[in-house]
C-alpha cells in the first residue's frame, strides 16, 4: 500500500474569489502542491492508509496567495539594497507567491542572459515565483529596443520601462507593437517628465512647505498617450501607479470604450495623501508622489469598481543612508511588500475598502493579467494559499522588516491584520 | 504649554503663537539699544557658542547674526559650505554631530533643502536657529519685518501688507504670510502667475495678478528679490520687462498710502523690482530692516539660550 502525503488546513474561513461571497468555514486539503478537495465545516477523519498534516486554521482566513506585479529586488547590481533571496523571504512573509521584478538592474533586464538569470535565482531561493520584466529599450534610452523576443523566448512575460518614461512616442507606439508579437502585457509608468519638477503632489502641501512638486497633469498627459497607444497598438497595456482622480477618468473612460488596458495602483497612494510629505519625513519619500485625498479617495473608489484592477507593492528597498538626508536628497521608494496586506485590511478596518476588492486586487486581478493559473480555491488548482490574520494588530517596525531594507512611511503606525502562514504549490514558505 | 518668552528651536513662524512673536518683537526693543551704546556688548550668553552653519551661501544673514551673538557675549564659529567636508561627501547630519562633538549650543543653519532645519532639530541636541531653507522659511527675516513695520506704524494689526515679486520661490514671502497673519495683518500677493504657487489662496491672502490693486492703499509694500537666473527661462521674459510690468517705481507707489513703508530683503536689483528713487526714498526702511535684523535675532538667540538654560538675566 503506498502512503499518502496529504496536508489540510483544518477549522479555518475559507474565502474564495470565485464563489464570489463570504468567507465560510470550512478546510482545503493539497497534495503534490495541487488542491485535492475543499470542503465546508468540520474537516472528516482521514481515510485509512493516508498520512495527513492537519494545520489548525482557527480564528483564521485562507485565501488564494497574492501575486506582486511591481517590485524591486535589486539584483543584479544593488544586492546591498536586497537580493531575490532576501526580496522573496519578505515577500512571502507578505502572503505572496509570486513576484514581478522592475528592470532598472545593473545590467538592466534587457536581454535574455539577465532574464535566465533571474528566473534561476528566484528558483534557488525557493519562496516565489520571480517573472522579470524586460526593458523596452537598450539601457532604458528610449532609442534602440531591447530583444524582446529573446527575453520573451527566455521566459519573460511582461515589458516595460521601470519608472523611466520613454519620451519618444513613435519609439513607444512600435516596441508595443512589437511586444504585441510575442503575447507580452506592456507596463508602463504615467509621468511627462517635463512637467515633474519634483517628488511631491503640487497642491497647498507643497506650497506650504516649499516641496518641490509636480501636478497631476504629468500623469493626466501620460495616460492619455499610453491609453491612445494601447488602442492603436492591440498590446496588452498595464498603466501602472496610477495616482490621481484625473488618471482614474481616463481609465474608466477608456475601459468603458473596451481598450485593452489594465492599470494599479500602490498601497502609498491608496494609503497616504500629500499631508505624509508635510513633515519632510524621507520615509514618506515615494514614487508616484502622494497626492490629495480627492485623488486618494478617487482612486479606492476605482479599486471597488474594478477601473483600477490590482494593487502593487512598489517595493523598494534602499539603505538607512538614503534616507537619513535632507527630504531633497533622500533616495525615492519604501520596502513594502511584507506590509501590503496589513495596510489594506487596516483601509478594510476602517471602512475605506472590501476585503473582496482587496483579494482580487491582490490574487485574482493580478493572476488574470498576467495569464496565470490558481486565484481561486478549488479541486485541480494550485496550493497557491495564504493564512490570513484579520484581527491581529501590529506596529511597524522598519528595522525589524524581513526585507533588507528598513525604509517604510508606516514605521511606528499599528497595521491591522497580517499573513500567519503562505504557500506555494503546498510547500510551506512562510509562518508567522 | 508654549511659554512665551523662549524657544526651544525657531524653525517657522507657521504655529507659534501672538504671544510668543510679540514676545520676541519685545525682546528685540530692549536688544536694539544695545547696538547704539559706545561698548555694544551685553553679558546674557557669555559662555555660549553659538555655531552659524550655512550650507547655503549668504553674506549679509550670517553677519547679521554673527553681530547678534557677539553683542549678547556669545562665542561664534563659522562653518560654511564651501570650507566644510559637506563639499567632500559628508552627509550633513555626520557634520552636523561632528560639530555636536564641540559642545556648541546653539546652531543657526541655512541650508538650501527645505525642512534641512527641521531634520536637525530632530536628531541632535542643540537649539536649532532656522536661517533660511530652500524655499520653505525664513523667520527671522519676517521677524525683523514685522519688527520694522511694527516700530513705523505702532502696530501689526489691521495692517495692508502687499508682497511682490516670486512668491513661488521665496522663503521670506511665506515666513511673512504666516507672521503677519498671526499678527492680525492682512496679507496681499502680487507677482506673475509663473512666481505665483499652486493654491498660494487657500491662506487667508488676497492674490493679485498686476502690483497695483495689491499696492492700492497699502501700508507696507515688500518688494521680493528677482533671481536672474530665473530670467529668459521659463518664468519671465527680461528684466526690463519686469521692472516695467512688476517692478515698483514712484508712479505706481503713488497708489500707495501717503506714509506707505517700502521694504526690501535686499539684496535689492536696483532698476529691477525696484527703482532706485523709490529704494532710496523717504519711504524707503531698507536699511532700518537691516538694522533692526540684529536686534531681532539677539532676542532670538536669547529666548533659544533661556530656553537651554544657558542665558545669564
Amino acid at each position: 500500500m503506498v502512503t499518502v502525503m496529504r496536508t489540510r488546513i483544518v477549522n479555518c474561513q475559507i474565502f474564495d474569489p470565485a464563489t464570489g461571497g463570504d468567507a465560510f468555514p470550512g478546510w482545503v486539503e493539497f497534495e503534490n502542491g495541487v488542491i485535492t478537495a475543499v470542503g465546508k465545516g468540520q474537516a472528516p477523519a482521514p481515510s485509512a492508509g493516508a498520512e495527513i498534516t492537519d494545520i489548525d486554521g482557527q480564528g483564521f482566513t485562507l485565501a488564494p496567495s497574492f501575486v506582486d506585479m511591481y517590485a524591486n529586488f535589486c539584483e543584479p547590481g544593488y544586492e546591498y539594497r536586497e537580493t531575490v533571496a532576501s526580496g522573496s523571504r519578505a515577500a512571502a512573509s507578505g502572503g505572496y507567491t509570486a513576484v514581478c521584478l522592475r528592470p532598472d538592474t545593473d545590467p538592466i533586464i534587457q536581454r535574455s542572459d539577465v532574464v535566465r538569470f533571474l528566473l534561476e535565482r528566484g528558483v534557488f531561493a525557493n519562496m516565489v515565483d520571480i517573472f522579470p520584466i524586460g526593458a523596452l529599450s537598450m539601457n532604458m534610452e528610449g532609442q534602440t529596443m531591447a530583444e524582446i523576443g529573446e527575453m520573451a523566448a527566455a521566459g519573460a512575460r511582461l515589458v516595460g520601462e521601470g519608472n523611466t518614461f520613454v519620451k519618444r512616442t513613435g519609439f513607444l507606439r512600435r516596441c508595443m507593437e512589437y511586444a504585441g508579437n510575442f503575447g507580452l502585457v506592456v507596463m508602463l509608468t504615467n509621468e511627462d517628465p517635463s512637467l515633474a519638477e519634483g517628488p511631491c503632489h503640487e497642491g497647498f502641501m507643497s506650497t506650504s512647505r516649499g516641496l518641490k512638486c509636480t501636478p497631476v497633469q504629468a500623469e493626466e498627459i501620460a495616460v492619455a498617450r499610453h491609453i491612445a497607444l494601447a488602442e492603436l497598438t492591440g498590446t496588452p497595456t498595464h498603466l501602472v501607479k496610477i495616482s490621481s482622480a484625473a488618471g482614474v477618468r481616463l481609465i474608466r473612460d477608456a475601459r468603458a470604450r473596451g481598450i485593452n488596458i489594465t492599470a494599479s495602483v500602490s498601497i502609498h497612494n491608496l494609503a497616504l495623501n500629500e499631508d505624509a510629505n508635510a513633515g519632510y519625513d524621507a520615509m514618506t519619500k515615494v514614487w508616484p508622489p502622494l497626492r490629495a485625498e480627492e485623488d486618494r479617495l478617487a482612486l479606492l473608489a476605482a479599486l471597488e469598481d474594478g477601473t483600477i484592477d490590482i494593487v502593487v507593492s512598489d517595493h523598494d528597498p534602499h539603505v538607512i543612508e538614503g534616507k537619513e538626508v535632507e527630504f531633497d536628497l533622500a533616495t525615492v521608494g519604501a520596502s513594502s511588500i511584507e506590509l501590503t496586506f496589513g495596510v489594506l485590511n487596516t483601509l478594510v478596518e476602517r471602512g475605506e475598502l472590501k476585503f473582496a476588492t482587496v483579494i482580487r486586487a491582490l490574487a485574482t486581478a493580478p493572476r488574470k493579467i498576467m495569464h496565470l493559473d490558481g486565484g481561486v480555491i478549488s479541486a485541480g488548482m494550485p496550493a497557491d494559499l495564504v493564512l490570513l490574520d484579520r484581527k491581529a494588530v501590529r506596529k511597524v517596525c522598519g528595522a525589524e522588516l524581513v526585507s533588507q531594507g528598513v525604509n517604510t512611511p508606516f514605521d511606528g503606525t499599528d497595521l491591522a491584520g497580517c499573513p500567519v502562514m503562505t504557500f506555494r504549490r503546498g510547500r510551506m514558505t512562510f509562518a508567522a | 504649554m508654549e511659554n512665551p518668552n523662549t524657544l526651544n528651536h525657531l524653525l517657522a513662524l507657521e504655529g507659534l503663537s501672538k504671544e510668543t512673536v510679540t514676545s520676541i518683537l519685545d525682546h528685540a526693543v530692549g536688544f536694539k539699544e544695545v547696538s547704539k551704546r559706545r561698548i555694544k556688548k551685553v553679558p546674557p550668553l557669555r559662555g555660549v557658542t553659538v555655531v552659524l552653519f550655512f550650507i547655503e551661501n549668504s553674506t549679509r544673514t550670517r553677519i547679521s547674526f554673527e553681530v547678534a551673538a557677539k553683542r549678547l557675549s556669545a562665542d561664534t564659529l563659522n562653518f560654511s559650505a564651501s570650507t566644510s567636508s559637506l563639499s567632500k561627501g559628508e552627509t550633513l547630519l555626520d557634520t552636523a554631530k561632528n560639530l555636536m562633538a564641540m559642545q556648541p549650543d546653539i546652531i543657526v543653519m541655512r541650508h538650501f533643502a527645505p525642512g534641512a532645519a527641521k531634520f536637525l532639530s530632530e536628531r541632535i541636541p542643540a537649539g536649532i536657529v532656522n536661517a533660511g531653507d530652500g524655499p520653505h522659511a525664513h523667520p527671522t527675516q519676517a521677524l525683523l519685518d514685522m519688527y520694522t513695520m511694527r516700530e513705523r506704524k505702532g502696530r501689526l494689526e489691521g495692517l495692508e501688507v502687499a508682497i511682490v515679486g516670486d512668491i513661488a520661490h521665496s522663503r521670506v514671502a511665506r515666513s511673512n504670510i504666516h507672521g503677519l497673519l498671526t499678527m492680525g495683518a492682512k496679507v496681499r500677493l502680487a507677482g506673475p502667475r509663473t512666481m505665483l504657487p499652486t493654491m498660494i489662496d487657500r491662506f487667508p491672502v488676497s492674490v493679485h495678478d498686476r502690483i497695483e490693486p495689491a499696492i492700492e492703499g497699502a501700508d507696507v509694500v515688500m518688494m521680493l528679490r528677482i533671481q536672474k537666473e530665473r530670467m529668459g527661462k521659463d518664468l519671465f521674459p527680461s528684466d526690463r520687462e519686469y521692472a516695467r510690468v512688476f517692478g515698483l517705481d514712484s508712479q505706481k507707489l503713488k497708489l500707495a498710502k501717503p506714509d506707505c513703508l517700502v521694504m526690501h530683503p535686499g539684496p535689492m536689483n536696483r532698476g529691477v523690482e525696484i527703482t532706485p528713487e523709490v529704494a532710496d526714498s523717504t519711504q524707503s526702511v531698507i536699511l532700518e530692516q537691516v538694522e533692526n535684523g540684529v536686534a531681532v535675532r539677539m532676542a532670538v538667540l536669547f529666548m533659544v539660550a533661556r530656553h537651554l538654560g544657558v542665558s545669564e538675566e
